[in-house]
């Protein structure tokens, strides 16, 4: 019998140094108003702890049982096809209402801000995963939604817009070229996540009873993400853990929900497992990023916090990444990978498709593009431990379903799918535009 | 465990304010003997941002074993070290009720 974990699993207690302290922007001296909270307290309280099992309230775990907890597979039929020795394992976090594991942190927060007083949430989505569990967790705490939705994926994935619009929610493209900041600006773009919140924040400072909601990069986020590894660690049991977890990289909370439980042991001497965090090629924050302060969206008036970024103003090329289109890392996942603790690895945009061809094939299940990322770092450690005469136990987050990107995987079926790299220069440019203080990046 | 029943001073629950919000604040510590009821929290005064503050709140949770609610929170009038103060001071008689 497994079972949900009763508490989420908090890394701050295990890490044996200090986070870099955030940078709030500067106050304006000429603004003596009220300091106006944004956040429901108890989501302070849980990014701030350092107890290492945070309970879940007892109302989020009731709605955690009406899918969880959720299967751990092992995938033979992978493993015969690429005649690897090694254990390939794999986490399905695709079989709930939203179809992604991101209905894990917004059932927790649309709880918080019910219990707050919220009358109402609103969001920036990428590919809409995010959108879509937010839409759902609002529905159960009987608060409307709104969500913003990178403008490329509100066009190019319209029954991903009717779901989150089946469950209640409205939704719309940002940037919005009929209103908030884009109008502004007179921006015409295909949109990133941090816009998308940049217009969902205006939003909230505009409409009374209506607050942010952040999905990934958030420690609360991070944190409630964390039953996806603490339900594997148990269903593996202790004959066979890991040797090796991978998951998908966007800001964090997919990466971190399956590794940070495992991360902890190595933290406390007792594996020596690693983890390694797969990113898109066209969006590579921790393997080509630069490790320094930045704004967390794309205001250019957030708090700055130390991070492997692209620069907030970064915009992908193209691609189908999702999720994964942050310009950042969180700081937490941000600060583990600076340290040594994690990995990263970035795939160019086929590889990535063909894995995820390649997974539905065998094991039958269509990933996500997000997802398809962790299955082909699976399957390219899998190849290396087999060049390298090992057997490791791999464990991998297939973290949602792909049935709403089946255009993307058409466009792999037509051999129309392009590779997408970043140059040096498009990062150069995006990091010269990082803040500054007194005249230089601030370190 | 002893119950709490015995509130400290205002002058004493002022410097545990003033401590928790410097403490929060990122950036240069502030001079706490020159701030007084006063004195604002952001603009011109502290600087404290929106989410300084509640981590500042919950640092006094801790020290003063109270439990601030997001309601109370939010309709205090947040804008000087006395309004904190006071709410800290609200805080510590409904715990004690």
């Amino acid at each position: 019998m497994i079972h949900v974990p009763k508490n989420w699993y908090n890394i701050l207690a295990d890490i044996p140094f200090e986070l870099p302290p955030d940078i709030p922007q500067p106050v304006r001296a000429d603004r003596p108003e009220a300091v106006k909270p944004q956040l429901p307290l108890a989501l302070v309280r849980q990014s701030m702890t350092r107890d290492p099992l945070v309970p879940i309230p007892e109302s989020v775990f009731e709605k955690y049982l009406s899918w969880r907890p959720t299967p751990l597979r092992r995938a033979r039929a992978l493993e015969r096809h690429l005649g690897t020795r090694a254990r390939i394992y794999y986490k399905y976090e695709g079989g709930n209402a939203s179809g992604s594991h991101k209905l894990c942190t917004a059932m927790a927060q649309a709880q918080c801000y019910a219990a707050a007083g919220a009358r109402r949430l609103v969001t920036g989505t990428g590919a809409g995963q995010w959108g879509t569990a937010l839409a759902v967790a609002c529905r159960e705490f009987g608060l409307a939604c709104k969500v913003y939705m990178v403008a490329k994926s509100f066009h190019e994935k319209p029954y991903r817009k009717t779901i989150m619009r089946l469950y209640g929610a409205e939704v719309v493209p940002s940037p919005d070229p009929r209103a908030g900041r884009a109008a502004g600006r007179g921006e015409v773009h295909a949109g990133n996540i941090a816009f998308a919140v940049t217009e969902a924040f205006e939003d909230a400072l505009t409409h009374e009873g209506t607050q942010l909601s952040v999905g990934s990069g958030e420690a609360y986020a991070i944190l409630h993400s964390t039953v996806v590894g603490l339900e594997a660690a148990e269903q593996l049991g202790p004959a066979d853990q890991p040797d090796i977890v991978i998951g998908s990289l966007g800001a964090g909370s997919n990466f971190g929900g399956i590794a940070l439980p495992f991360a902890g042991r190595k933290l406390r001497g007792e594996s020596d497992v690693r983890c390694v965090a797969v990113e898109a090629e066209s969006c590579p924050k921790l393997t080509r990023g630069r490790y320094c302060y930045d704004y967390t969206d794309g205001s250019g008036v957030s708090p700055l916090q130390k991070m492997y970024t692209l620069g907030s103003r970064f915009t992908t090329a193209g691609g189908h990444i999702g999720g994964l289109r942050y310009h950042a890392c969180s700081k937490i996942i941000s600060a583990l990978h600076h340290h040594g603790v994690v990995e990263a690895a970035a795939y160019p945009q086929p590889d990535i498709f063909a894995s995820g061809a390649l997974f539905a094939r065998t094991e039958g299940i269509l990933p996500a593009p997000e997802s398809a990322h962790a299955v082909h770092g699976a399957i390219e450690a899998a190849k290396r431990a087999d060049e390298a005469g090992t057997a490791p136990a791999i464990l991998f987050c297939l973290s949602g379903h792909g049935l709403f990107d089946l255009a993307s995987y058409e466009e792999y079926l037509n051999g129309t799918m392009a590779d997408v790299p970043v140059s040096e220069e498009d990062i150069r440019r995006s990091l010269a535009e990082l803040p500054q203080l007194d005249g230089q990046a601030v370190r | 465990m002893e119950p709490r029943t015995k509130h400290p001073s205002r002058a004493d629950l002022r410097a545990t304010v003033v401590s928790a919000l410097l403490s929060a604040k990122a950036g240069p510590p502030g001079t706490a003997a020159t701030v007084d009821d006063e004195t604002p929290i952001g603009g011109a005064g502290l600087g404290i941002s929106s989410l300084n503050m509640l981590q500042a709140l919950v640092r006094i949770e801790d020290d003063l074993g109270v439990a601030f609610g997001d309601r109370a929170v939010a309709e205090a009038d947040l804008r000087s070290v006395g309004a904190v103060v006071d709410l800290v001071e609200q805080m510590l008689a409904e715990r004690d009720e």
